[in-house]
């Protein structure tokens, strides 16, 4: 009987750090050489839904999507797009299928994403607010 | 007994796919993407009236569900085929701009007969900037280009007094701009093409055995989206020259009928769409006015109330169809109207489940109501995209 205590514990411990782990802040990014400034939230979302497709200075702008295996990004739709995983799924389906759009590339981690920026200044991404490096600057902080 | 076609295994094997993605290559700088979706539905009309075998062969009660893909639903065995279907959608990216889309579907309404119903090439002018060309869905309402991808819409299928004409697909060429106005994003798309239904598959749903054709040229149309957070709005405008012939004799069975079309008739088509989604409701409303010179005018709106609960989404919805013949003392006025109540489960972010029960209710006119009267109507849907 005396282990229970300690699974218990184990078991809370588990929970905690998941919880943390899916609660960390997204902070929106682009290359630190990029030419973007200071993005609002609506003007995030457009990019990411496809909906426009340039920065406010009319520079082209290219979307890069986590996967939604990511912490990351539940966290980034949550606060921007407002949409659930599968209310996300629905949108670009009607999207692909009415030949409107293709949903933008996706990355499997904060790492790939800063690779990825570092490679193109038109690119613009969301990482954890602790993976931010001197690579990138951000311009949207939820 | 209930007879279960080929196609309908098929359907039923695709089911047991849980998790799926799209299939994607690279080929000498091409890239080839394959993607598909799939709906298999079940469903039975439970009680109404008139009741009896119908020219078009139902065993009414039955009640319409798509009458673009003659697809009703009657009061026999469990109705597996109305609004089964199976699409696969083909695009290769030639370059960063150029790509070519195809897009099959085969329907359990079609007795599972595969169409290559897309077709087009697309080409972006600029970032903002899209041209296409080739065969594409006619875009009359909010769904119309996606009506068949049950994942993107909350019910088992649209509300039949909305999305129900004839021509749902143009030969054409289209240009689409997106433009954003501060925090305003707005989408305009322009089109112009033709389009010939042969043997027109809304004809089948009141007679079996008889044929007619359509022809719309010189369609012409635009719609603007224009969307702010939550908020969405849609206006549609658009024109053609409409013409049919009721095809007989030995004309029938071949698609090369050389019959004389009838006159040409202007067709003028007005919609407005609203989707708003303020935290977890979801609020949609359409509207359609369809005036056809010199005959008739028809008004068509719906609006549906839903709020989601995690992965639950219940929907009410009620819709309207109401035609104003404008000869002195025409009786023979379709109107009626549908209450629908939808629930649907998020299986996973690509497929869900879906329960809808429908009310029919006819209030005018003669022909209609003697073959589609009153019903009460349950269905349950799988979608699938993949």
């Amino acid at each position: 009987m005396k282990i229970i205590p300690h699974i218990l514990v184990l078991n809370t411990s588990l929970l905690l750090s998941i919880a943390t782990a899916q609660s960390e802040p997204v902070v929106v990014v682009v290359s630190a050489t990029s030419s973007a400034s200071k993005l609002d939230k609506e003007q995030v979302a457009n990019l990411f839904l496809g909906k426009s497709s340039s920065y406010p200075d009319g520079s082209a702008a290219v979307p890069i999507e986590q996967t939604d295996a990511t912490p990351a990004h539940d966290e980034f739709h949550k606060s921007i797009t407002e949409k659930s995983a599968s209310q996300l799924k629905s949108y670009w389906s009607k999207m692909i299928f009415s030949g409107k759009g293709t949903a933008p590339k996706e990355v499997a981690s904060n790492a790939e994403l800063l690779k990825l920026l570092a490679s193109n200044p038109a690119m613009i991404g969301y990482i954890d607010k602790t993976a931010v490096d001197k690579s990138v600057k951000v311009i949207l902080a939820p | 007994m209930i007879k279960i076609p080929l196609y309908t295994l098929l359907l039923l094997a695709l089911c047991s796919i849980t998790t799926a993605n799209a299939l994607e290559a690279e080929y000498a700088g091409m890239k080839f993407t394959g993607t598909g979706f799939l709906t298999a539905a079940v469903g039975k009309v439970l009680d109404g009236s008139p009741k009896g075998l119908s020219d078009a062969g139902y065993n009414c009660p039955c009640q319409i569900s798509d009458y673009s893909h003659q697809s009703v639903y009657d009061n026999s065995s469990l109705n597996i085929a109305p609004d089964s279907k199976l699409g696969l959608q083909g695009r290769i990216d030639f370059t960063n701009k150029l790509s070519l889309t195809s897009q099959g579907v085969s329907r359990g309404s079609q007795n599972g007969r595969p169409d290559l119903e897309w077709l087009y090439a697309s080409y972006k002018l600029t970032s903002d900037t899209t041209v296409q060309i080739g065969r594409k869905r006619l875009p009359l309402f909010y769904f119309s280009e996606t009506q068949d991808v049950g994942l993107t819409y909350p019910w088992v299928h649209l509300p039949p007094q909305t999305y129900g004409w004839a021509v749902t697909n143009y030969n054409g060429i289209n240009i689409s701009h997106t433009h954003t106005l501060g925090s305003w994003s707005t989408t305009l798309n322009a089109y112009i093409g033709t389009e010939t239904v042969i043997n027109n598959p809304i004809n089948k749903i009141y007679a079996k055995n008889d044929r007619s054709d359509d022809r719309w040229s010189n369609i012409m149309g635009a719609e603007l989206f224009f969307s702010k957070g939550w908020f969405e709005g849609r206006l549609m405008a658009m024109t053609a020259l409409a013409q049919s012939r009721i095809v007989s004799g030995s004309c029938v069975d071949t698609d090369s009928c050389t019959m004389d079309w009838g006159q040409k008739t202007r067709r003028n088509m007005y919609g407005f769409s609203t989707v708003i989604t303020p935290n977890d409701w979801l609020l949609m409303t359409e509207l359609l006015y369809t005036p056809v010179f010199n005959y008739d005018y028809s008004f068509a709106a719906s609006a549906s109330v839903g709020r989601h609960f995690g992965k639950w989404l219940p929907m009410v919805t009620y819709s309207i169809y109401e035609e104003t013949i404008l000869a002195p003392n025409a009786i023979d006025n379709e109107r009626h109207s549908n209450t629908s109540v939808a629930l649907r489960y998020d299986l996973t972010p690509a497929s869900d489940v879906k329960l809808q029960f429908d009310h029919w209710l006819s209030y005018g006119g003669t022909s209609f109501p003697s073959i589609y009267g009153n019903s009460n109507m349950l269905t349950l849907a799988y979608d699938l995209v993949f």
